[in-house]
């Protein structure tokens, strides 16, 4: 049976959602014609998600070319060159925003290709775009 | 001495797997690699600019291999 809201019922269940998030509890939305769930979490529980994730990066020196280079272990499309350890996390910062927001503009060619916690990152990343210190942050960089 | 790969090496492997560029400055590749499709973030300079050896280990993790196993398929070893 297909249930049919109204425009009233339809915010009143939204209210229900955001109170029940807001309260933590995860609310879960079904698509019956494909079987597939959706989450929506509270800020809190999202903030605890991330904190708990074991977000490291890479460093390499190249002694022949000198350059070192970072990248970040769950999405090492994050990377950047550098003669010192600090350029170099600067253009991984730099390549975590440009890479970002090609997944977006490609989404649904590229989303297939990660996994869900590759997906996780990149999708803070965008949430955080115009924060380049927050992502700073966000990808362990002091 | 370490394996060492260039920028023209490195364009002529993608050449070989059929990658195609996406992104605005078309510097994300999509292809198959080992019956799997992969996203790389490649910056091409020149043919003759070697690759810095941590750049290389970042894009082997992003085609889902070692280094050298890298190194090893751009060779043909």
């Amino acid at each position: 049976m297909n249930l049919v809201y109204s425009v009233g019922e339809s915010r009143s269940k939204i209210r229900e959602i955001q109170a029940n998030i807001k309260n933590g509890v995860m609310s879960e939305l079904v698509n019956k014609a494909s079987n597939e769930s959706i989450y929506m979490l509270s800020a809190k529980m999202l903030e605890s998600i991330l904190q708990g994730l074991s977000i490291k990066n890479i460093v390499e020196y190249d002694e022949k070319l000198k350059i070192y280079t970072v990248f970040n272990g769950i999405v090492p499309h994050f990377y950047g060159e550098g003669s010192t350890k600090e350029i170099a996390e600067s253009n991984m910062v730099d390549e975590a925003i440009m890479f970002s927001k090609d997944y977006l503009e490609n989404v649904e060619m590229f989303s297939g290709i990660f996994s869900g916690i590759q997906q996780f990152l990149i999708s803070i990343i965008i949430l955080n775009i115009d924060d380049r210190h927050r992502i700073m942050e966000i990808l362990k960089i002091a | 001495m370490p394996d060492t790969v260039t920028q023209g090496q490195f364009r002529k492997f993608f050449a070989k797997h059929h990658f195609i560029t996406k992104g605005k400055k078309k510097n994300r590749y999509i292809g198959l690699i080992n019956g799997a499709a992969r996203v790389v973030t490649f910056h091409y300079h020149s043919d003759k600019k070697t690759i810095a050896s941590g750049t290389l280990s970042a894009i082997a993790r992003q085609l889902g291999m070692t280094k050298q196993e890298l190194i090893d398929m751009i060779k043909e070893r």
